[in-house]
């Protein structure tokens, strides 16, 4: 019997109180829901019309802070900031997920296999906190990393790599790695073999096969890895704020910052447009992932 | 037959993902040496090696007092989110209704909205509802964010469940509730155990949100860590962070353990990176 069918006997066998049923089903997510999740984003969003003067805070309906945000050059550098640390991050981390994933995909032995994807999976398991901890201790001036690069003799006095944007860089590829490597190994590991092996029959060499077959074949893994990972990364906070040790301004940081000083018109203005960029981000990337997708399956069928 | 080209370009691809192996497990190293250092301060290379960190870990009951907190408030909005989201899933996916693709939209957006966003609109949602500080606030809080998560996931299990069963017990005249405790509830354990385990830790994790509804006395671990690093960078934090390293890996080895006792899980956790693209915005 078909779902269609089925839900029709329950209507039926509840007939009198199915909307009685639906709204007790739905209540306890309907008063979750609306009132933490909708009412303090409504509320927030609110207090973004509100007036901050010398360090309180006015009830109006001004635009001051909107006005502020989108004129000041200081607001321009801090979401060129964003997005440059998001862009190099997302960057990195797709030469450095797509070679893993591809080793990972192309393993016979279960054994190796399990082993990196345990290595893989590790670092997700383990708090953001604890990993930019480790990074802290990798990057910092007497830290293992300035140590060795001393020793090899790359410098005398160690270099900076904390509290810039190439520390937060490092560590924020590192946080975000697993989420590039997820979405490309699914697409890596469900190709057809025999694609490859054709290629190979027909005089490929490894390279071109890799350039000619398996690369435009992960295009939808490589879309939604740069998608997860660069709108992770325009939001992050805790590695930014940790290893930037407030140095590197990351509108996260500068929105965690605004709220310490009640400053809740400037936050919520922020907040609204981390928000919106994230969203314009994610539809972007979708765009152009499907628009290169069928470009091409339209010049392969005109090839035919 | 493999060529010489084959063989280069196997090696280099080996190579390569070594070093990146070492990059991922770089920073997880460097915690294990600094937390058996002598000497307070983490600086490499240390001066002496001993247990003395581990040892005065447990004159820092604070930390203690954090991982209680942390295990109450993942517990508490993983099962608010459970209730929840299972409980609206079956209304969405059971029960059809106009508008419900609309109310799944709202439900599932907490996805999008970035969490310090969420986090500034709860910490002031939560001071004029005078909660803010508590545990209470923050277990609200989670579970809203893991809400989604819960709903895709069971709602994704109750569209594939067979209705053949359902019927049979309506046809034999069973009530809607008993039909739900007796046939539906059983279908979905692996679901719930699937979804609870991943709100579990996602909000054992949560830095956003905490760190700004919460006060003094009822810090989860991460915001006691995060606020213990701003100020002092002793090995107390390494040995902490290889505490719970341990942890994570144990769980890892519980799961697979579960995964080769249980084929059901194997097929659930096989669609896991299916799972992580649902962070994409609806």
């Amino acid at each position: 019997m078909s779902a269609k069918s089925s839900r029709f006997i329950e209507l039926l066998s509840s007939r009198n109180h199915s909307w009685v049923t639906q709204l007790l089903l739905l209540l306890p997510s309907l008063l979750l829901m609306g009132i933490v999740y909708l009412g303090g984003l409504l509320i927030f969003g609110r207090y973004s019309f509100d007036l901050y003067e010398n360090g309180t805070l006015a009830r109006a309906w001004s635009s001051h802070a909107y006005r502020a945000f989108l004129t000041d050059p200081y607001y321009w550098t801090l979401i060129g900031t964003t997005f440059r640390i998001a862009l190099k991050v997302t960057c990195w981390s797709l030469l450095l997920g797509y070679p893993l994933a591809y080793c990972i995909a192309g393993l016979r032995s279960p054994g190796w296999r399990q082993t990196l994807l345990l290595i893989t999976f590790l670092p997700l398991l383990v708090s953001a906190v604890v990993r930019s901890y480790g990074w802290l201790l990798l990057l910092s001036r007497q830290g293992f990393m300035n140590w060795l690069f001393i020793r090899l003799g790359f410098t005398d006095s160690g270099f900076e790599m904390m509290y810039n944007e190439t520390g937060v860089v490092v560590a924020l590829v590192h946080i975000f790695l697993p989420f590039m490597i997820f979405p490309l190994l699914n697409v890596l590991s469900q190709s057809d073999p025999y694609l490859k092996a054709a290629a190979h029959d027909l005089g490929a060499g490894k390279w071109r096969t890799f350039l000619t077959i398996t690369l435009p074949l992960s295009a939808r893994g490589i879309a939604s890895g740069v998608q997860i990972v660069f709108t992770l990364c325009l939001t992050a906070f805790t590695t930014p704020q940790l290893i930037g040790g407030g140095r590197v301004m990351t509108l996260p940081v500068f929105i965690y910052q605004r709220t310490l000083d009640t400053n809740w018109p400037m936050a919520a203005v922020a907040s609204l447009f981390l928000f919106a960029a994230s969203i314009a981000v994610s539809l972007l990337v979708n765009r152009t992932a499907e628009w290169l997708m069928y470009r091409r399956t339209v010049a392969e069928g005109g090839s035919r | 037959m493999r060529m010489k080209a084959g063989w280069s370009f196997k090696w280099l691809l080996y190579a390569a993902a070594g070093l990146i192996c070492l990059y991922l497990l770089s920073p997880l190293l460097m915690i294990a040496v600094t937390s058996i250092s002598t000497g307070s301060s983490s600086k490499f290379p240390p001066a002496g090696l001993s247990l003395e960190w581990y040892q005065k870990l447990s004159e820092q009951t604070q930390f203690l007092e954090a991982f209680r907190n942390s295990m109450i408030a993942s517990s508490g909005a993983t099962l608010l989110a459970l209730f929840c989201g299972t409980l609206a899933a079956l209304a969405i996916v059971q029960y059809p209704f106009p508008g419900r693709g609309l109310l799944r939209a709202l439900f599932m957006s907490p996805m999008v909205v970035p969490k310090i966003t969420l986090g500034i609109a709860y910490l002031i949602l939560f001071s004029r509802m005078h909660i803010a500080g508590g545990l209470f606030a923050l277990i609200l809080g989670e579970a809203v964010i893991v809400f989604p998560f819960v709903l895709s996931i069971i709602g994704g299990a109750l569209a594939n469940l067979s209705p053949v069963h359902r019927e049979a017990a309506a046809d034999l005249g069973a009530s809607p509730v008993r039909i739900f405790f007796t046939v539906t509830l059983p279908q979905l354990r692996l679901s719930l155990l699937l979804a609870g385990s991943i709100s579990f830790v996602f909000t054992f994790d949560q830095v956003e949100t905490a760190l700004l509804i919460l006060r003094q006395g009822s810090y989860t671990l991460p915001i006691q860590l995060f606020l213990y690093m701003e100020k002092w960078q002793d090995p107390t934090i390494a040995v902490v962070s290889v505490v719970l390293i341990a942890f994570a890996l144990a769980l890892f080895f519980v799961i697979k353990l579960v995964v080769r006792s249980a084929p059901g899980v194997a097929t659930l956790l096989g669609e896991r990176p299916k799972k992580k693209r649902l962070r994409r915005p609806m």
